[in-house]
């Protein structure tokens, strides 16, 4: 099947860094990817970049983007807004500050399908009613004459949802949907994106700091470190099988993954630094803070390396034959 | 030994002419040694409530006796001579350090103000405690921006351990902190909490960092406590149904798209009335759940629950 989106060899850099580096990966339509990172991983500044919604001082440096085959990235800005929200759209982690605290939230979805859809204000309120019972809000025609104060945050995303889906856009990225919300409250918002990904064929871009949340719901995972892609895979294969050292400390280091651990009885294990180190260095962002270092990693990038089907890792010392780690039989092993 | 006392502690908001119960009768004792984890979503009153035992917030009635003395009835300077001995770590570590001040200002202000050591002696105490906290010497002459949120959580744990408190209340303190660093702190605090003998409450919404560093949890729900374990108690055999939905809310990669979720999203206590104020999202409320509130009860295996329909497992 030809990927609905493919980003390659993507590059965002401002003056002096670049916290999106050589960043290729493709969606598949009706998938989820994810891309898991902390903060300075360069998640969110690559969804960014896809919506062409950089802030002024940053820029593509190099790269390409494709949706359906059309490369977005040269496509000229005024005809790139009708894009946004026809055949892209995205959603973000506040939904209080994404949406305008005057208007009503009929009036904020009306607004969407008439400039897009070019439907009359009547027409455009009956189908906002539509979409609000498409992400499952009770009396949807009472919401309408809502103001977004007088929502929960839980109800917020999913007007921030039925706004990102009115014109059924190809791909649809969510940047931490639902971090700012209470746990009970972000199983609901995930179990909708994903039945709007099946209804709809919705290719989803998941940006997210929660492992946890990546394996429940996505098909495929990159792991970013410091704008660079360390490990991609499947959330099964990754969970049960990490080779990069990344992937491997992240996982043993969050308690939710360790299942029975406890403070009486053992240490978390822990990454030491912080991700601040890996800045502006040459070679591997995380050999700073990297207990399998070789001279390599402070020298250059390693490639890509395809270790199996839609398994990919980039680290010098999972390949390394002079010193076998137990990485090294792991990948030896597949 | 008990540490700390709580009972019946309300605390209410005014907004406007409504009174907003953010705690509406929380008990507990927390004993010497012991770390009490406190989970709750927001809105449910928890930091509050850490906030109301050290009187930062002032509790509108109900007993705090902290080794035996009542804080709630304290007058400024006694409460100032208590607090030496409960400290407490906040959320945020960038907006709870002072910018203008050194990273030693910062540390040595609470030996001053309880006028701890010699004046000669602090500088050293300054050093030592942040030896301790895994931060190096000269880290006494940088200013707060100078160093990473993991960094800053070491400076507040640090600016709560100089006086060295029995009693550390710890707010979220690591919600704000990347995954890799949240661990090296929750290690850091499982540290210092074994060598100085501390007895911590720690607050958060993730029960998975509960599960981790806390002996007993008390999980809050609008202002109550709806259910207080054992660690092994809450996380093998949950009975609030709130507290299982609680936990099975924690994504799981063993659950390939599979939730249960709780009906509605809104928690709000007015419209309650008498019965429980949880019946609106529970999976199993009945008729006897909007008449009458359910009291939190001891069983026989000191599980606490507030729960008329407690033993009741959902199919």
């Amino acid at each position: 099947m030809n990927p609905l989106l493919e980003v390659s060899h993507l590059s965002v850099g401002f003056s002096t860094t670049n916290p999106v580096h050589g960043l290729s990966f493709t969606v598949a339509p009706a998938e989820t990817l994810a891309i898991v990172g902390e903060s300075g991983s360069g998640k969110s500044l690559t969804a960014l970049a896809l919506m062409r919604l950089l802030p002024k001082a940053a820029r593509i440096i190099d790269g390409g983007v494709r949706l359906d085959g059309e490369d977005l990235l040269t496509v000229p800005e005024m005809e790139m807004r009708q894009r946004r929200g026809r055949d892209i759209a995205m959603i973000f982690q506040e939904p209080m500050t994404s949406l305008n605290p005057v208007l009503t939230i009929g009036r904020q979805i009306g607004e969407v399908l008439q400039h897009h859809r070019g439907l009359s204000k009547a027409k455009a309120r009956a189908e906002s009613a539509e979409l609000l019972d498409l992400v499952r809000i009770p009396e949807p025609r009472r919401c309408l004459d809502d103001y977004p104060h007088q929502l929960s945050g839980g109800m917020r995303q999913r007007i921030m949802i039925a706004m990102a889906v009115a014109c059924r856009p190809k791909l649809l990225i969510a940047d931490e949907p639902t971090t700012a919300l209470d746990v009970t409250i972000q199983a609901q918002v995930l179990e909708l994106l994903d039945r709007l990904r099946r209804e709809l064929r919705l290719g989803l871009l998941l940006i997210t700091h929660d492992l946890g949340l990546v394996g429940q719901w996505a098909d495929r995972v990159i792991v970013m470190y410091a704008g660079r892609k360390m490990e991609e895979g499947s959330p099964g294969d990754l969970f049960s099988n990490p080779l990069h050292p990344y992937s491997r400390g992240l996982l043993a280091a969050s308690p939710r993954l360790q299942g029975d651990q406890h403070y009486r009885r053992a240490r978390l294990a822990e990454i030491p630094g912080n991700i601040g180190s890996a800045l502006a260095a040459p070679g591997c962002p995380f050999a700073p803070r990297c207990q399998l270092r070789l001279a390599a990693c402070r020298v250059e990038f390693p490639d890509q390396r395809t270790v199996a089907l839609g398994r990919q890792v980039a680290c010098h010392a999972v390949f390394d034959a002079e010193r076998p780690s137990q990485i090294h039989d792991i990948v030896v092993g597949l | 030994m008990t540490l700390l006392s709580v009972s019946d502690l309300k605390t209410t908001y005014r907004a406007g002419d409504a009174a907003i119960h953010a705690v509406d009768g929380v008990s507990f004792e927390i004993s010497r040694g012991q770390t009490i984890g406190l989970v709750g979503e927001s809105g449910c009153g928890k930091s509050t409530l850490g906030k109301s035992i050290m009187r930062l917030v002032e509790p509108s009635s109900g007993q705090v006796l902290f080794d035996g003395t009542d804080i709630t009835r304290l007058s400024p300077s006694s409460l100032r001579r208590q607090r030496r001995r409960l400290q407490m770590v906040f959320q945020d570590p960038f907006s709870s350090l002072n910018p203008r001040q050194t990273v030693g200002e910062i540390l040595i202000a609470p030996l001053h103000v309880h006028g701890v050591g010699k004046r000669s002696e602090r500088p050293q105490a300054v050093a030592n405690i942040l030896a301790r906290v895994g931060l190096p010497a000269h880290a006494a002459n940088r200013y707060p921006h100078e160093f990473s949120g993991g960094q800053r959580q070491r400076i507040g744990i640090a600016r709560a351990l100089i006086l060295q408190p029995e009693l550390v209340i710890c707010d979220e303190p690591v919600s704000a902190l990347d995954l890799s660093v949240q661990a090296q702190i929750l290690n850091l605090l499982s540290e210092i909490k074994h060598s100085f003998d501390l007895s911590l409450l720690f607050i958060s919404h993730d029960l998975s960092v509960v599960r981790y560093l806390a002996d007993h949890v008390m999980v809050m729900y609008l202002g109550r406590i709806v259910e207080v374990g054992s660690h092994q108690q809450i996380w093998r055999n949950p009975l609030h149904p709130y507290t299982r939905a609680l936990i099975d809310a924690i994504p799981d990669p063993a659950r390939r798209r599979l939730v249960t979720s709780l009906r509605n999203d809104t928690a709000d206590a007015r419209g309650a009335g008498n019965g429980c104020r949880f019946r609106f999202r529970c999976p199993i409320a009945s008729e006897i759940c909007a008449q009458r509130e359910p009291s939190l009860q001891r069983r026989a295996d000191g599980h606490d629950v507030a729960c008329h329909h407690a033993e009741v497992k959902p199919a």
